[in-house]
């Protein structure tokens, strides 16, 4: 906490000028403000510090001090530094002003504050975001008094696709054989040009931040975050460790952090591919997916060798990891990677060189600068579009100061960029788990004895496959007392509205796939069980 | 009469049970080249068999829709009887009469998809529309003309102009069969990730089997009049002319399909532009010194 | 000559799968292919193990519970719950569970899920209530802890009676 560096002084200038208190603690830049200078707050630190907007978190703080909390997190990515500023709201009449005027970009967690703790925004439109239409207005899932497993009486309603006399209405989703998951897209359409889309999502909730606030330990809490998707498990669990490991001011063994690095690493060659197979796919060159998933499959057994599981890794604890790499499974990750690395750069090269997928691919989907940043969009999707930034390199967590990176960026923001920065990070990361695995150093691999305080804060940005995953936790006792979860993905599907506009209808599932959607993790805030489960499901088509 | 009922014997066994084996292959070769098993060679067979004993959906134009589904299915057979019996006796007007049953079956194939009213379905249906008109002229087209060509070339006196036309003509003829079997890179009409099956959206069951098996068989036609045309024209008529023209029919689909294979999917404002640029341009040529060697 | 080259590289492909060759196996006729590190099933030891309940605790999905009844006390393992984490071997106390490298458990019957370990409870030889121990948790304590075993065949409430008695025997000499 020295007041002497530079970075901070930009803060503790705010204490002078808008009167409001000042706490930093490592990394963490803590700002308490009263809700009328929110905005101005925020204004400053967006538009004139260039923070970068993460989320907002809302907090039932009724327990422990009376009040509802609204936390809107920011990151300095050139100082690296967490930027958290806090306001404090009544209990019978929750109300802030909302910072949309000045951060595009946090609108949806707005809502999701809205819908799930009922605390009002002044100054904007509100509406319901992640609840299903039909739930009871008074019931607020995420505030202490409701249990979780509470299932109030509801029945479901169908509905209808929206018919419009101007234009045609083309929907996709919530079941359709380009989607993965459910979601529902209302594209409209013009003969083949789309001229508007309309997006529902949260299909998939699955009442992940309650569960780990009620049900759970710390330990267990692991376990769950892995499972908030199938394809970046293993980051938000590191994500989440990595956050408590910070609240409870922990020293975990620098192996540890090496090993999480290396798999974290392994993670993103093995999603990248993923999503690489799905985009040939997409564009109909079935034999581009194929040979990509053949590629992939060689990933797989390496996370399989060194984690003992294909997917859903479960080697991480609060503290540590729990299995360890001998000499035998460097070697031969070495190997394996090698021998990917050739066989994937000369595929790739055949795969692009087809000349329906470059022609498709280039000058579709454009998401020009100024939109990227107005929206805050995360990952490949924001460095396609000229936006310099990843987390492991600006806010640097577990062993990445170790290694020497590049960060790929392009300025077109068209699909084809978003393709060859993907491309770009598969060969970046296959530097750095050689690089990692030479410089690994000896010693235990988890934390013998941890003791973990009750009220403190920590938030974690880790740098997923899809963009930065922030974790933000509050520790209660033997469990977690808030833990909120933002997966990049929920940054970048606003951002779909701006890519499909004035598109052919062809190229609408390319563009949505090539932001890499993972809506598992977009969609894991809360939904309770209800009797009437059966009926929300036949409405929403197929819920996972 | 014995020829015309062995011929019509062998239509109903041969075109029928070799274009669905022919598909099998087709899957078992597209799966080596994606380095899996793929498959077995029967696979298409049982799909079909299947699809007759599941339920069929109703659809809102049904008695229409269902009428012209056997129509297609029946003109297209019809057509193949009559090109087995031009192989086998080189009449011009038995060929005429099989070209035009396929432009007939071909037409009604175009309109069914655009009477379901399902969104997908008249996407589907306009992209097959717009396909269709480029691809289905090209091809008759380019068939007349590569017919004309070799008869006269057949004649004795040419001029090496003739020679060029022939060329022109046969490249736009492969390239328009290729596209009229609706494989990757044309089959846009029924892109599934794009459409959730465009123009076979609404089908299921029975109706739906007919339909694929339709395709199928459009398939075979396209190829088995293209290389009966040219075998008549240059080596004669006769059982030896058929029974060459199955075994190039077979070679052809092969050679397709590993094209098919390897390219992506096209887009429905490019593709037909494209095609209609390269037709215009070929045939015109072709025509022109088709009709410059008649003349001079 | 670089044009002709450069649109004949998607048949490049064709090469690259006759290389390659075929990936995929004729699955239930060939062995699939799993690396020695994989988590399949858990096999509890019924010998070993002493019904303490170290993981049911560390059981994020509660495929391991413990169930209680008058004069017994079961350990139940579902296989549908259990996510093959195996953090239930890394804190049982006694090394009793066992993990299997074996993940084809589809069955047509819901039983064959199910795995029951039961245990007997102990009786507090002073007020005749079962406690909520079971016979190997104790002799497990005695072999590791020096307690008395006049203290340790009570029930928790016994046991803290007759140890606030001994004290205050010592101490203020109350007889009784």
């Amino acid at each position: 906490m020295s007041s002497t560096k530079p970075e901070l002084e930009k803060y503790y200038k705010l204490r002078e000028e808008y009167g409001v208190s000042i706490y930093v603690d490592r990394d963490t830049v803590y700002i308490t403000t009263p809700r009328e200078k929110l905005v101005d707050i925020a204004s400053k630190l967006f538009n004139e510090y260039q923070c970068t907007f993460r989320t907002c978190v809302g907090t039932d703080e009724r327990p422990i001090n009376g009040f509802f909390s609204l936390t809107h997190i920011f990151t300095d990515d050139r100082s690296c530094l967490y930027v958290l500023v806090k306001t404090y709201l009544e209990s019978d009449d929750p109300r802030v002003p909302s910072i949309v005027s000045v951060v595009p970009g946090a609108d949806w967690c707005e809502m999701e504050a809205r819908d799930l703790l009922g605390i009002e925004f002044t100054g904007r439109q509100q509406y319901r975001l992640v609840l299903p239409p039909e739930w009871p207005n008074n019931v607020y899932p995420l505030r202490k008094e409701v249990p979780y497993n509470y299932r109030p009486p509801v029945r479901g309603v169908s509905e209808r696709v929206t018919t419009t006399v101007e234009t045609g209405v083309v929907p996709i989703g919530p079941y359709h054989p380009a989607l993965h998951e459910p979601e529902y897209f209302e594209l409209y359409v013009e003969g083949e040009r789309v001229v508007d889309v309309n997006y529902r999502g949260f299909h998939v909730h699955r009442g992940i931040e309650k569960l780990g606030e009620s049900r759970m330990t710390y330990q267990q809490v692991n376990f769950l975050a892995e499972r908030i998707c199938g394809i970046c498990g293993f980051e938000h669990s590191t994500c989440y460790a990595l956050a408590v490991e910070k609240a409870a001011k922990l020293e975990v063994p620098e192996r540890a952090q090496f090993i999480r690095s290396i798999v974290l690493e392994v993670e993103r060659l093995h999603s990248h591919l993923l999503l690489l197979g799905v985009a040939f796919h997409l564009l109909g060159y079935d034999t581009g997916f194929m040979h990509t998933w053949r590629i992939r499959e060689k990933i797989m057994y390496i996370a399989e060798l060194l984690t003992g599981s294909r997917k859903t890794y479960g080697i991480n604890l609060i503290g540590g990891v729990r299995k360890d790499i001998n000499e035998e499974k460097k070697l031969k990750v070495l190997e394996t990677i090698r021998e990917l690395e050739r066989e994937f750069k000369s595929f790739i090269e055949t795969a692009l060189s087809v000349p329906q997928v470059k022609r498709r691919l280039t000058g579709t989907g454009v998401l020009p600068k100024e939109y990227a940043v107005k929206l805050s969009v995360e990952g490949p999707v924001a460095r396609a579009s000229g936006i310099n930034r990843d987390a492991r390199r600006d806010l640097p967590y577990a062993a990445y100061k170790y290694a020497s990176f590049k960060v790929p960026v392009y300025t077109e923001g068209d699909n084809m960029s978003r393709i060859l920065v993907r491309v770009d990070e598969i060969f970046e990361s296959i530097s750095i788990i050689e690089q990692l695995l030479d410089k690994i150093p000896k010693g235990p691999i988890m934390l013998d004895r941890y003791e973990i305080p009750e009220g403190r804060v920590g938030v974690q940005v880790v740098e997923a496959p899809r963009g930065g995953d922030v974790h933000f936790v509050i520790t209660g006792r033997g469990k977690p007392y808030r833990w909120r979860v933002r997966a990049p993905t929920y940054s970048n599907i606003p951002a779909l509205k701006v890519m499909l506009k004035d598109q052919p209808l062809a190229d609408a599932p390319i563009t949505i796939a090539s932001i890499d959607p993972c809506f598992s993790c977009t969609d894991r805030i809360l939904v309770i069980r209800s009797d009437g489960r059966r009926e929300w499901i036949r409405l929403a088509g197929v819920g996972i | 009469m014995l020829l015309l009922y062995l011929s019509l014997v062998l239509t109903t066994l041969v075109g029928s049970i070799l274009s669905v084996i022919l598909d099998g292959v087709e899957r078992k070769l597209k799966a080596r080249i994606q380095s899996r098993i793929g498959p077995p060679i029967t696979q298409t067979l049982y799909d079909l068999l299947k699809l007759t004993v599941k339920e069929s959906k109703p659809l809102h134009t049904a008695p229409f829709i269902y009428f012209s589904v056997t129509s297609v299915v029946l003109t297209m057979m019809l057509s193949l009887v009559h090109a087995h019996v031009y192989a086998l006796n080189g009449n011009v007007l038995i060929f005429t009469l099989s070209i035009s049953l396929l432009a007939v079956s071909l037409t009604m194939f175009t309109l069914i998809p655009l009477l379901i009213p399902n969104p997908f379905a008249y996407t589907g249906g306009i992209r097959e529309l717009l396909l269709s008109l480029v691809n289905e002229s090209a091809y008759l087209i380019s068939l007349t003309v590569t017919v004309v060509t070799l008869s006269i070339i057949r004649s004795g006196e040419h001029s090496y102009i003739i020679l060029l036309s022939l060329a022109l003509s046969l490249v736009v003829l492969f390239i328009s069969s290729y596209a009229l079997t609706g494989r990757v890179p044309f089959d846009i009409a029924e892109a599934e990730p794009e459409l959730a099956s465009g123009i076979l959206v609404e089908f299921s069951g029975k109706v739906l089997a007919v339909m694929l098996f339709s395709t199928l068989i459009k398939r075979y036609l396209v190829k088995f009049i293209l290389v009966a045309s040219l075998l008549v024209n240059t080596i004669g008529w006769g059982v030896h002319s058929l029974l060459t023209s199955i075994l190039l029919t077979t070679l052809l689909w092969i050679i397709y399909a590993t094209i098919s294979a390897i390219l992506g999917r096209s887009r429905v404002d490019i593709a037909p532009l494209t095609l209609g640029k390269l037709y215009i341009v070929l045939l015109g040529l072709s025509i022109t010194g088709l009709l410059v060697d008649l003349y001079v | 000559m670089s044009f002709i080259k450069r649109a004949l590289k998607p048949v490049e492909v064709i090469i690259v799968a006759a290389k390659v060759g075929r990936v995929t196996i004729k699955y239930p006729f060939e062995e699939p292919l799993i690396s020695p590190d994989f988590r399949g099933k858990i096999e509890i030891d019924p010998t070993k193990c002493i019904g303490c309940g170290a993981c049911v605790n560390a059981c994020p999905p509660n495929a391991l519970e413990m169930i209680e009844s008058e004069d017994k006390k079961t350990l139940r393992y579902f296989v549908g719950r259990c996510i093959f984490c195996w953090r239930c071997i890394d804190v049982c106390p006694v090394g009793a569970i066992k993990g299997t490298r074996e993940f084809e458990l589809a069955t047509n019957d819901v039983l064959d899920l199910f795995d029951f370990i039961i245990h007997s409870k102990t009786r507090c030889n002073t007020c005749g209530k079962m406690t909520s121990e079971t016979t190997r948790m104790q002799k497990f304590i005695l072999e590791r802890a020096p307690i008395a075993e006049v203290y340790s065949s009570k029930c928790p409430e016994c046991r803290r009676n007759s140890l606030i008695r001994a004290v205050a025997m010592r101490k203020v000499g109350l007889y009784e």
